[in-house]
């Protein structure tokens, strides 16, 4: 199954992205957010094979999920009040809302785990280029695309150099983020210092943002691709439906 | 036909530099020529090929003064697109011209964006893969190539773009002896079809397939003339701090090319004195690893059952192929990767048991890449970062940055930003940080690469100190000079094991007599082999076979 969700046309791939982004937008009601969040953790471990890298990201989702249930509360009134702490107010709509936040902010870095494990760079270059972005714009997006392989190279490569020193890269979330934050520095210089060769060597191959390349092996659709994006279709009209007829929102004049 | 290119009067001077990096070059070269360039580091021969290539003054600013000519037209105004397809530079530090996922992405990038049609960019990635020994990776990731294979896609790339004018930076500076060697007659043979190449090259064995030499000392051209003729000038390589091969012209002299008889002995009694090297005896294992294997993440298999143990106080060469397992090796020694199955022991202790923190004590790593191991913003930071975070601090703290500093030779240089440092430079710095930690055992990979001959001597000589003081070294490299003249152990890996273990001229003799230990021999050992007296050096050529070249 993973060989076929590869397999396909990285147009699809895109569409799948924004939808499974559109589909977290459609609810703002933590159960009806649960059931997209759920087939999203679904689809990234079964047909994506995302499913080490989701267990990875685990730490990281619980902290986005934790900060959203404080951050959120205070900023909805309604509903009846659970907490009252000074300014800081939690009511029940204020804490739904806030799960349901937490849940959006983890399908999406879900969602795009799912992308990046089944779409090269270059397919999602490709696929820009099929869906007629301007090059100037398909070029910056596919660049900071292309560059995260980069990035994460020189990360591990700092990494190595800092372990290799006798730095103990594990423990809890707390050390690991205190160990992490540091690195930012050395890896931005170290990527500067090396995208201006980058830049002179690939211009010397003939890569210019305003050109559009021939690609040697161009993507091709298959039925497959029809089948995915009715599917899509089908789940986006299912869930804007659903919301439009006033179901799946705790505060019904947001997003 | 016009020149393949001409230079004439070119002085340029970095923006920001006190001094011109070339000064008043002449060179003119026609087509279907092959040119080596070497020369001390700083000598002017980057500069050189970014002049050919319009990386000066267009990308690297500063002031140029002279007249280019390429094909006949001229270069002035020009950008480095407009020369694509034209020229093609592969760069000293290759990884950062690296772009795409996959190597058949990355090889296929430079046809896509000439507009080639997608069929003969195909063949064009298949053909510069299997030129450079690279059939059977088109599916590989970029990021889990070796060094020496990620050098290898950065020839094929530039080759694929089928450039009429070949620059090549250092291309062959992580590759095996075999690699080095199948590029430099891949560059004659492309010189033969029409092609013209000019390669910089810090190895003077690699020069000799070219067509031509030029010698560059202090941004001006020294000399110029046939590689054969250049390197047996002993004063002349002295002079543009090149390693010279003498010995050439005495085979010449006895064959009229470069094979040597028996008959041709002067002193057979001298062999005796060198067949064993002098060595300082080692103390007990230090490191012993057994049935040690690694498989990456993807499933490559890295290392099949290393057997390998190393006494304390031993200087040893790690050698092999690319991709034979020699980084994946060491990086289970500083505990870098944790192996798949078998044993390892440091000093008898099993590794799993020594936190990472600790082994730090035992074990200290010098990267391939001095540029994977700098981070920090000063020279000093960089030093004390090993000991602070063993938890040295105070007087301790500053006694041993000051004294790693002494011992690289980088003293008052503390406060220098690594990053602007020369790769010599870099590479000490990132020494002198292994160094403070004080590690029994000290592993460097590839330690040696881009620097010239002299830096190569000095940090030899470096090295060969710190042996003395008891510290067990195990050098990683592709130069064969430098294990002949300085190392007493060699070992050779292939596909992930061990395949031979010895004192050096026995390896080295192994390997001129058979092809099965994939590796390639200095020179001076490949021709004297044959006469059954192996000779390691020039000095050794001197003592056994004469010719005054000492």
């Amino acid at each position: 199954m993973v060989k076929k969700v590869r397999r396909l046309h990285p147009v699809t791939k895109i569409l799948w992205l924004l939808g499974g982004l559109v589909l977290l937008l459609v609810f703002n009601d933590p159960k009806y957010l649960s059931a997209v969040f759920a087939t999203a953790v679904l689809f990234a471990v079964i047909p994506c094979r995302a499913g080490r890298r989701l267990f990875k990201a685990v730490p990281l989702l619980a902290v986005f999920f934790v900060a959203s249930l404080v951050i959120w509360p205070p900023f909805i009134k309604s509903g009846a009040t659970w907490l009252s702490l000074g300014p800081y107010v939690v009511t029940a709509h204020g804490a739904a809302y806030a799960a349901a936040m937490g849940l959006r902010i983890a399908g999406t870095v879900i969602v795009a785990l799912s992308f990046a494990s089944t779409t090269s760079p270059e397919e999602f270059a490709a696929g820009l280029r099929s869906m007629k972005i301007p090059p100037a714009v398909s070029f910056t997006l596919s660049l900071a695309f292309r560059l995260l392989p980069v990035i994460a190279e020189t990360t591990a490569h700092v990494v190595e150099s800092q372990k290799a020193r006798g730095v103990a890269f594990s423990g809890g979330l707390i050390r690991r983020i205190k160990l992490y934050l540091p690195l930012i520095v050395p890896v931005v210089l170290l990527n500067l210092r090396s995208s201006d060769q980058m830049a002179i060597a690939l211009e010397l191959r003939g890569f210019a943002p305003s050109k559009r390349p021939v690609p040697h092996d161009p993507p091709r659709s298959s039925m497959l691709d029809v089948v995915a994006v009715i599917i899509l279709i089908i789940l986006i009209a299912g869930a804007l439906t659903i919301r439009l007829a006033g179901y799946g929102a705790v505060i019904p004049n947001r997003i | 036909m016009p020149p393949a290119f001409s230079i004439s009067n070119l002085v340029f001077t970095y923006q920001g530099a006190s001094e011109p990096a070339v000064k008043s070059v002449n060179l003119k070269l026609e087509t279907g020529r092959y040119l080596s360039v070497m020369g001390r580091s700083g000598a002017g021969k980057t500069t050189l090929l970014y002049a050919l290539s319009a990386v000066i003054p267009e990308r690297k600013k500063g002031s140029l003064e002279g007249r280019r000519f390429l094909f006949g037209e001229t270069l002035d105004g020009l950008q480095p697109l407009d020369l694509a397809g034209k020229v093609a530079l592969v760069f000293q530090d290759f990884e950062a011209s690296l772009f795409s996922t996959e190597v058949t992405d990355e090889v296929a990038l430079g046809p896509e964006y000439l507009g080639f049609p997608p069929a003969e960019t195909g063949d064009r990635v298949s053909k510069s893969l299997s030129i450079c020994g690279l059939d059977g990776f088109g599916k590989r990731r970029v990021d889990q190539l070796s060094g020496g294979e990620k050098q290898r896609l950065a020839v094929a790339a530039a080759l694929a773009v089928d450039a009429k004018l070949l620059l090549f930076d250092e291309a062959t500076s992580d590759l095996d002896p075999t690699g080095k060697n199948d590029v430099a007659l891949l560059a004659a043979d492309l010189a033969k079809k029409g092609r013209t190449v000019v390669s910089v090259e810090t190895e003077t064995e690699a020069a000799l397939a070219a067509d031509e030499l030029v010698l560059l000392t202090d941004g001006r051209i020294l000399t110029r003339g046939k590689p054969a003729e250049v390197l047996t000038d002993t004063s002349t390589c002295a002079e543009a701090g090149v390693r010279p091969l003498p010995f050439l012209r005495v085979c010449e002299e006895h064959s009229g090319g470069w094979r040597l008889s028996k008959d041709a002995v002067a002193d057979e009694r001298a062999f005796e004195g060198l067949t064993v090297r002098k060595r300082k005896p080692v103390g007990s294992p230090i490191i012993e690893a057994i049935g040690l294997s690694y498989t990456y993440p993807g499933g490559t298999n890295a290392l099949t059952g290393v057997g390998l143990t190393v006494n304390a106080g031993e200087l040893i060469a790690v050698l092999g192929q690319n991709g034979s397992g020699k980084t994946t090796l060491a990086k289970c020694v500083a505990g870098l990767l944790t192996p798949t199955s078998g044993k390892l022991r440091l000093r008898g202790r099993e590794t799993a048991e020594i936190r990472q923190s600790e082994r730090a004590h035992y074990v200290g790593y010098l990267f391939q890449n001095p540029d994977h191991q700098i981070f920090s913003e000063n020279v000093y930071d960089e030093i004390a970062f090993g000991p602070r975070n063993m938890g040295v601090t105070g007087d301790e703290l500053e006694e041993r940055t000051r004294t790693a500093l002494e011992t690289v030779g980088m003293a008052g240089r503390e406060d220098d930003d690594p990053f602007a440092l020369t790769k010599g430079d870099r590479q000490r710095t990132a020494l002198a940080s292994v160094l403070a930690m004080e590690p029994e055992i000290i592993i460097l990979d590839e330690p040696t690469t881009g620097l010239d001959f002299e830096e190569v001597r000095s940090v030899m000589r470096l090295l060969l100190d710190l042996n003395r003081k008891g510290k067990t070294i195990i050098i990683i490299t592709h130069s064969m000079p430098l294990v002949a003249d300085y190392v007493p152990r060699a070992v050779i890996m292939r596909y992930g094991a061990v395949v031979s273990d010895g004192p050096t001229r026995d390896v080295m003799a192994a390997c001129a007599e058979s092809d099965d230990l994939g590796i390639e021999p200095p020179l001076v050992t490949k021709v004297t082999a044959e006469t059954g007296y192996p000779c390691l050096t020039n000095s050794e050529f001197e003592k056994i076979f004469g010719g005054g070249i000492g």
